[in-house]
């Protein structure tokens, strides 16, 4: 078994550059990721920290593709609402950065808008939008992390994919069901000063971020709710709820079921082809 | 079998417009006040199979004013094979190759020109036409290679002489007497192969077509008012590219014109020469609350000057600010100025475009123009313009 265990990290670690193998991140093959990361964390708090959140890492990564589609609805100040909708596909691709490609349905007049990111754990993203109505690619700005996504509550780094280096932790107390554990973004051009997150001890999920702001206050709040679990491993909330107490408005992102494995092409994820992506390859509904 | 030939074909993207233009001061007669039109659009999608695409996209304008801003169109009609990293598509198309903020505000072209502009539809030549064309593409993982044979091409659409922001002022009507150097006319093969190539944080390309200009040569003539139109031919290499750096954009689009194909008959020709665009974006994010802010600074450069059969944007400087407050409409408001450095001619340009409910886009522009009496611009002193474009989208 040992030989065989030892056979999977070897091809683990050839792998790398290829689309990754499902199931091959372990504590082990993920060491030397995570060695510098262990050597910032000195105290017990943050040792404790990071263990918990390198657990949800491993629990996480290896899914190679996936597909939803988000009904992202968003309520101002005084409860008028109005939507956006964006079917969205991701690749994960060990050593390389996780690419999202998220196509507009709604408005009706941004749809067709093609977004692709490719993200960076320490630096800024790379960021391009595909603007049908022009045929135009654009690459835009690469330090807007802190910058709105398409309007909501919700800001680009808020969305992105969890990467365990992006933070510094440190464990703070426990309540019966979560743990509670603060997280400082290493990206220095972050929103946030610090957040303190609760994390859900029957599955390693964080289901509550307080975000602070500079001035020490709660700037918002997340909760994600809908918790599914797919091929026995990946947990994701299919519903996001976010707060922002400083303007008083809300947003509420509605998942489908995530389809996890999907058949795309790598190269589908490149700014050179944005003007080829048609509705039809997503399998979610295009309505 | 069956389901790789079956065809799915459904309607996307329609919306009805109106659009109206209004001039408040008296123009030169016949010239006048301004116009109101309807537009349609919507674009019929067909995946055919596994590697067969179509689509079709007309475009109808309707004006009650002005017959001549009176359009059909066939923006796209194209239908697209592909296989891996191959592409091919033929038929009308629309494409993109510009990279700078100025071009997309102000009516000038420097290196995307495969689709002809039309003058007549929008002033500010943002309005393409669609063009014909062959396309084979082969996509490597950083690497984009596109050959072009481009069979027909269009002249330009001009205003008529009862239109406003016209270059004569209505004296001259340019859509009579369009001549080509070739004898071929407008089905004269052109060509171009473009290269693009993404690092991290940068998009270049190289691109090398050989066709006509899009902006014919005009020779008035004040006794008769016509005027003769040539479109001559050129040989473009050209370079974009579109850069990050932190918070910074950095654009060029730079072009030479090699214009020794032409038979030396035609004296009128100009002798080669280069134009580009290029400058930078800076973004505040979250200044005054959400809104984000964009600076936007560019050089605009043509070696032909600002004669006639130059360029307006000879050696102008484009500044401009776009503010965008991230509200549930995608409220916009881009505001800009065009200035030239050699003599005084401004355009300013005030642009502000929202949506109402879930399916109206509303978008209101004001236009002004400023410019000493020996600059070409001074034409459309007088043609300050404040026009406003509606959508419904279904």
């Amino acid at each position: 078994m040992r030989a065989l265990a030892a056979a999977a990290i070897t091809i683990g670690l050839l792998g790398a550059g290829v689309p990754s193998l499902a199931g091959t991140y372990t504590e082990v093959s993920i060491k030397d990721y995570v060695t510098p990361l262990e050597a910032e964390h000195k105290t017990e708090e943050e040792k404790k920290g990071l263990d918990i959140y390198k657990k949800q890492y491993l629990l996480d990564e290896g899914w190679k593709t996936l597909e939803s589609r988000l009904e992202m609805i968003l309520i101002d100040a005084v409860g008028r609402e109005s939507r956006r909708t964006v079917l969205k596909q991701m690749i994960e691709d060990r050593d390389r950065p996780d690419k999202t490609l998220g196509v507009f349905l709604e408005p009706a007049d941004v749809r067709g808008t093609v977004m692709l990111t490719f993200e960076q754990s320490y630096g800024s993203d790379e960021q391009w939008l595909f603007l049908p109505s022009l045929k135009r690619t654009k690459k835009i700005n690469a330090e807007n992390k802190s910058g709105s996504f398409v309007g909501t509550e919700f800001s680009w780094e808020d969305i992105s994919t969890t990467e365990l280096s992006k933070f510094h932790y440190r464990y703070l107390r426990d309540d019966a069901d979560h743990w509670v554990i603060e997280r400082t973004p290493v990206y220095k051009f972050s929103g946030y000063v610090r957040e303190v997150t609760w994390v859900n001890k029957d599955n390693y999920q964080t289901v509550k971020i307080d975000y602070y702001d500079k001035k020490g206050d709660v700037l918002k709040t997340q909760v994600m709710e809908n918790w599914e679990q797919y091929e026995g491993r990946y947990w994701r909330p299919l519903r996001l709820l976010m707060d922002n107490h400083v303007n008083h408005k809300k947003t509420v992102i509605n998942l489908t079921p995530y389809r996890v494995g999907i058949d795309v092409d790598p190269k589908k994820f490149s700014s050179l082809g944005l003007d080829q992506i048609r509705l039809s390859e997503f399998t979610a509904s295009t309505k | 079998m069956g389901s790789a030939f079956a065809a799915d074909v459904h309607l996307d993207k329609v919306y009805f417009g109106m659009e109206t233009y209004y001039y408040p001061t008296q123009g030169t007669p016949p010239q006048n006040h301004g116009s109101a039109a309807f537009t349609s659009q919507f674009e019929l999608q067909g995946a055919l199979g596994e590697h067969w695409s179509s689509r079709v996209t007309p475009f109808a304008r309707v004006d009650t004013n002005d017959s001549h801003r009176s359009i059909f169109d066939l923006r796209e009609a194209e239908l697209d094979y592909a296989d891996g990293p191959w592409r091919f598509a033929a038929g009308a198309r629309r494409l993109s190759w510009s990279v700078t903020e100025s071009v997309n505000i102000v009516p000038h072209q420097v290196v995307d020109i495969v689709n002809q502009r039309d003058l007549a539809g929008d002033p500010a030549g943002q309005e393409k036409l669609g063009a014909a064309m062959a396309m084979a593409s082969y996509q490597a993982e950083n690497t984009l290679v596109q050959a072009y044979l481009l069979p027909w091409f269009r002249p330009r659409r001009f205003a008529s002489v009862a239109a406003r922001e016209h270059p004569f002022r209505g004296a001259i009507d340019l859509n009579d007497d369009i001549r080509y150097v070739s004898g071929a006319e407008q089905h004269r093969l052109g060509g171009a192969v473009r290269l693009e190539q993404s690092i991290d944080s940068a998009n270049l390309a190289l691109i090398q077509y050989r066709g006509y200009a899009p902006q014919p040569i005009v020779e008035p003539n004040f006794s008769t008012g016509k005027a003769m139109q040539l479109y001559y031919l050129i040989d473009m290499s050209a370079l974009t590219l579109q850069a990050t750096y932190g918070k910074w954009l950095l654009k060029t689009e730079t072009a030479y014109f090699n214009t020794h194909s032409n038979p030396e008959v035609f004296t009128e020709i100009p002798g080669s020469y280069w134009a580009t665009v290029s400058g930078v974006e800076y973004t505040f994010l979250r200044v005054l609350g959400d809104s984000d802010l964009g600076v936007i600074a560019e050089w605009m450069h043509d070696s032909r000057g600002d004669a006639l059969n130059g360029s307006q944007f000879q050696n102008d400087v484009f500044v401009g600010l776009r503010w965008v407050p991230n509200d549930q409409a995608d409220s916009q408001l881009l505001g800009g100025v065009a200035s030239d450095l050699d003599q005084r001619a401004t355009i300013f340009q005030l642009q502000y475009q929202r949506r109402i409910g879930k399916q109206i886009e509303i978008e209101a522009v004001g236009r002004a123009f400023s410019a000493e009496a020996a600059n070409a611009l001074r034409a459309l002193e007088d043609d300050s313009v404040v026009l406003l474009r509606l959508r419904y989208f279904f």
